[in-house]
Formats: structure tokens, C-alpha cells, sequence
């Protein structure tokens, strides 16, 4: 074979791999909106279904418009890059279209447009039944592709400034991804508030249940499936050589799913023992369990992630109860699963994998990994909290309280998803009952 | 509308409608912009408008909601094999 035909074939196997992580990585939506929908109530299940929808449709523009600069333009911190990659980022350059001569570029934005998704689809289970849209989608096109993004150019990019100053370890976007993710969210809760009747008036927390548990099951199931795709993007495919880490180091797919699997497992047993076999909490341990995992998936012996994730599926549900009791109420665990426990795995590098050496920094090291994890959980809650306190002063964060009593679907969405036997939906109540009105029917 | 920015694939590298860094490139961003910005402004006022309908309604739909869970406790029919509507 020829030097060009064994080029030619290995980007065209790499484009390959990354298309299909970006197809996988859908996955995980379809788990998000399973799971939401399942955790709604019958009033809000459709709501709660195009919310979904629109965070992946604004998302991805809004990514092409600036979320691939910013990434490529901002590992120094808050002042942006003029050179030749930042300006390659930008919309209108030759590398951001088709491009005969690029056989890349596509692919990395594709995966990196999901990641971005994912991100924002975080945010939003932790809001539904009472945010409005358009709140929900301005702040999920932020953080998808802003917020995020910037934690992206300091911690998970070869020359970002939290790798070359403190040596930050974080292969699977433990923190980049989900610590910003859910503390953004927690952010956000602050100002949004609690779903009406989830509190009692002394403060103790009323029991809101998903109306279809085993769709919530469903979603968490699809989410793992996603992860294999969300993972596989994380490693950089080198034509003619060894798979690399995003920071440049040598590393194999077999390593994620080696401890991957592991960390899924351990979260689950972890999330079992502290729940005491509540499904909800337990399915969510292996959620759990792969972000504790993450942030060293390339270095972990198998045991050893094992024991991590059964540490941050145990302690998942202990934070997502402790969080109920005071006042923040999160509906599907996010805040605890993806914000706490993607701290917990930043950390964990530091606690088991200090020494090992980095090509563009110093090397691992504990400090180096709770520092990061501060910056990671301080860069999502502040945007989070600031912006959705503005939304809220301007009285566009929040449904009204009527609306939330009825139901978000019956109210705005021009559908119904149970018509032949939930009351609730039966029909689009409100035009039936403005026809009721105009022909004067009782 | 001719967009091709190149006249042959010999040597071509980026060959998308218009070309890099070109008006038809700038438009195109613009417009999508436009578009962003006028679905959020679209979602906005359909907010409004139902959340005002159905502020308006609520307290009809609070009493259709009632009679129609007072027919469903008359679920025990189906014992006495009477159908249900």
C-alpha cells in the first residue's frame, strides 16, 4: 500500500469512527426525553418532549455561530486567540464546509456540537413542569454553547491553561461536561424555584412521582448506550499511530471500556446500597458510576473504578436526597449525579492517579485536580445563577402558577399525548372549551 | 444561481456555495441569525397568548377537571357490567 492510500484510508476510517460516536451520542437525547417525559407528570409529558426537541435544534447553530471558536480561541483564559486555528473556527473560514483538503474538522465540530447538546440537556430535566421554553431555550444555547465550551478551551484542550498550569486530568469531561452542567443548573434552580405542592409548609418535601417510571428506565438505558459514543469522541484517532487523550497522551479504547464498565457497575451496586434498592436512584448509580470514572478512564485499574464509581453511586443518592430536603428540587437527580459526582470524579485522578506525567504540564497532582473542580463548579453555577436571576427580575424565567396547576400541554401545546384515556390531556382542553363558550354548549 | 466558487476539481479544497469568507457566506450566517432570533421571538408570543388563555379559562377548566374525575369514581360500573363512555 502507498503512503497516500494508507493516508487516504486512515482518515477516512477516522471520519468514520467520529460519525459514528456523533450518531451514538443521539442516544443519549433519546434518554433524556425518555426519561423526562417519564418523570413528568401526564399534564407535562409533551412539554417536557419538545423541550428536548429545541435544545438539540438550538444547540447545534448556535455552536457553529460561536461555540467551535471559543473553544479554539480561549484556552488562555478570558482573552481570546487570533491564530491560525482560532481563526480556522470561525463560521466563514475554509475549514468550517466542505473541504476536500479537511477530512476533520466536520467531525470534530459534529462531536463536539453533541457534547455541547448533551450538556444542555442536562439543565434540562432538572427544570421541567415549570419553566417556560423560551427561557429554557436561551439558557440551554448558552450553556451548550458558550459556557461549557469555555471549561472545554481551559481543561480538555491540549494548550488549555488549566493543563498547562496545573496539570488537569479530565479524559471523559467529568468536569468539563457535568460538573459545569449541574452546577449551572443548581444555578438556575435557585431562581426558578420549586414545582407547585412539591414543599410542605414547614419545608419537609412532598413526594411528586413520575407518572411512568419504566420510561424513565428506558431513558437511563438509552443514556448508557449514548455513553459509549460520548466516550469513544473523547479520544483523538491518529492516523498511523497510537489513540491519544485530548491532552496529548498515549492511551486505548480498551481502557475506557475497561473501567467504564466497571465505574457503570460499581455505581449501580453503590446506588443500590444507599438507596436500599430504590430503582430510580439505583439505575441512576450507573449513570453515576461512569462519571465518577471519567475523568480517568485512560489510567484506572478496572478494581480501582470499580470501587470509584461505588463510591459515587453511593453518595449520588445520599446529595440528591440531602438536596431534596433542602429545598432543591430536581426532578430527575442531575444536580447531584452530574454536578457532585462529576466533582467527585475530577477529584478521585487526584486522590488515585497522582505522578503520572502530562506532555504539556506539570503532572497530576490532588491540588491540581480540586482546583480545577472549583473552577469547573464556579464557572457553571455563576452564569447559571446570574443570568436566570436577570430572567427571573424580568418575569420571563417562570410559567404562571395557573398554567402549572393545568399542565404545561394542555395549556400551550397544540397536542395531545394520551387522548383515549388520561383525563388530563383529554383533547386540547382549552380550544374545547373555548368552542364551548362560542356555541354557548354547557 | 451559480454558487460554485470553483470552475474545477482539479486542486479544489473548500468548494461550498459561495465560497470561504464570501458575501453569500455572510448572508447565509445572517439570515440564520434572523432565524434564531425570530423563532425565539415566535416562541415568546405563543407563550404569551396561551398562558393568557388559559389563565383566562382556568377557573372552567378547574370544574371541567372536577366533573370528569367525579366520572371516572363511577368506575365501579364495570362490575355491574355497565359500559363506560
Amino acid at each position: 500500500m502507498t503512503e497516500e492510500a494508507f493516508n487516504m484510508l486512515g482518515n477516512v476510517n477516522m471520519e468514520i469512527y467520529y460519525w459514528w460516536s456523533i450518531a451514538l451520542m443521539f442516544a443519549i437525547h433519546a434518554g433524556f426525553l425518555s426519561l423526562e417525559v417519564g418523570v413528568s407528570r401526564v399534564k407535562n409529558v409533551l412539554a417536557s418532549s419538545v423541550k428536548n426537541f429545541m435544545a438539540l435544534a438550538i444547540v447545534i447553530p448556535t455552536f457553529y455561530l460561536v461555540g467551535w471558536w471559543i473553544y479554539n480561541a480561549f484556552p488562555d483564559g478570558f482573552i481570546p486567540r487570533f491564530d491560525e486555528a482560532s481563526l480556522a473556527a470561525l463560521p466563514w473560514s475554509e475549514n468550517m464546509g466542505p473541504n476536500v483538503a479537511d477530512n476533520a474538522t466536520g467531525v470534530f465540530w459534529g462531536a463536539f456540537a453533541l457534547f455541547s447538546a448533551t450538556t444542555a440537556s442536562i439543565l434540562s430535566g432538572t427544570v421541567i413542569e415549570r419553566i417556560r421554553l423560551s427561557a429554557f431555550v436561551i439558557l440551554a444555547g448558552i450553556l451548550g454553547s458558550v459556557i461549557w465550551i469555555l471549561g472545554g478551551a481551559w481543561g480538555w484542550h491540549p494548550e488549555g491553561w488549566l493543563l498547562t498550569e496545573l496539570g488537569y486530568h479530565d479524559v471523559g469531561a467529568s468536569g468539563v461536561v457535568h460538573t459545569i452542567a449541574g452546577f449551572f443548573a443548581l444555578g438556575v434552580l435557585f431562581n426558578l424555584g420549586s414545582r407547585i405542592g412539591k414543599y410542605k409548609k414547614d419545608g419537609t418535601p412532598n413526594p411528586i412521582l413520575p407518572h411512568n417510571l419504566p420510561s424513565a428506565f428506558l431513558g437511563m438505558m438509552l443514556i448508557f448506550v449514548g455513553f459509549f459514543g460520548f466516550l469513544a469522541g473523547c479520544l483523538i484517532f491518529i492516523v498511523g499511530g497510537q489513540w491519544e487523550t485530548i491532552y496529548g497522551t498515549p492511551a486505548t479504547l480498551s481502557s475506557f471500556a475497561f473501567n467504564g464498565l466497571m465505574g457503570f457497575s460499581g455505581g449501580i451496586i453503590g446506588a443500590y446500597l444507599s438507596s436500599k434498592g430504590e430503582p430510580f436512584w439505583t439505575i441512576s448509580g450507573g449513570l453515576a458510576g461512569f462519571i465518577s470514572v471519567g475523568a480517568g478512564l485512560d489510567l484506572y485499574y478496572p478494581g480501582l473504578a470499580l470501587v470509584i464509581g461505588a463510591i459515587g453511586g453511593f453518595v449520588a443518592y445520599l446529595l440528591g436526597s440531602l438536596l431534596e430536603r433542602k429545598g432543591v428540587d430536581d426532578p430527575v437527580g442531575a444536580i447531584s449525579v452530574h454536578g457532585f459526582i462529576g466533582f467527585w470524579g475530577v477529584l478521585a485522578v487526584g486522590i488515585f492517579a497522582s505522578g503520572y506525567p502530562n506532555v504539556a504540564g506539570p503532572e497530576i497532582s490532588l491540588f491540581g485536580q480540586a482546583l480545577g473542580a472549583i473552577v469547573m463548579a464556579a464557572l457553571g453555577f455563576i452564569p447559571g445563577y446570574g443570568i436566570s436571576f436577570i430572567m427571573k427580575k424580568l418575569n420571563a424565567l417562570r410559567i404562571p402558577p395557573e398554567v402549572e396547576i393545568v399542565g404545561l400541554d394542555v395549556s400551550e401545546i397544540p397536542a395531545s399525548a394520551f387522548p383515549e384515556g388520561i383525563p388530563a390531556t383529554a383533547g386540547k382542553i382549552t380550544p374545547i372549551l373555548e368552542k364551548k363558550k362560542v356555541s354557548g354548549e354547557e | 444561481m451559480k454558487t460554485s466558487p470553483i470552475t474545477s476539481w482539479e486542486g479544489a479544497e473548500a468548494y461550498f456555495t459561495f465560497g470561504p469568507a464570501s458575501m453569500g457566506v455572510f448572508l447565509s450566517l445572517i439570515i440564520g441569525v434572523v432565524i434564531l432570533a425570530g423563532l425565539l421571538v415566535r416562541m415568546v408570543r405563543h407563550e404569551n397568548e396561551s398562558f393568557e388563555r388559559a389563565i383566562h379559562l382556568y377557573s372552567e377548566y378547574v370544574t371541567e377537571g372536577k366533573s370528569v374525575h367525579e366520572k371516572d369514581e363511577e368506575a365501579p360500573a364495570v362490575a355491574s357490567g355497565v359500559a363506560i363512555q
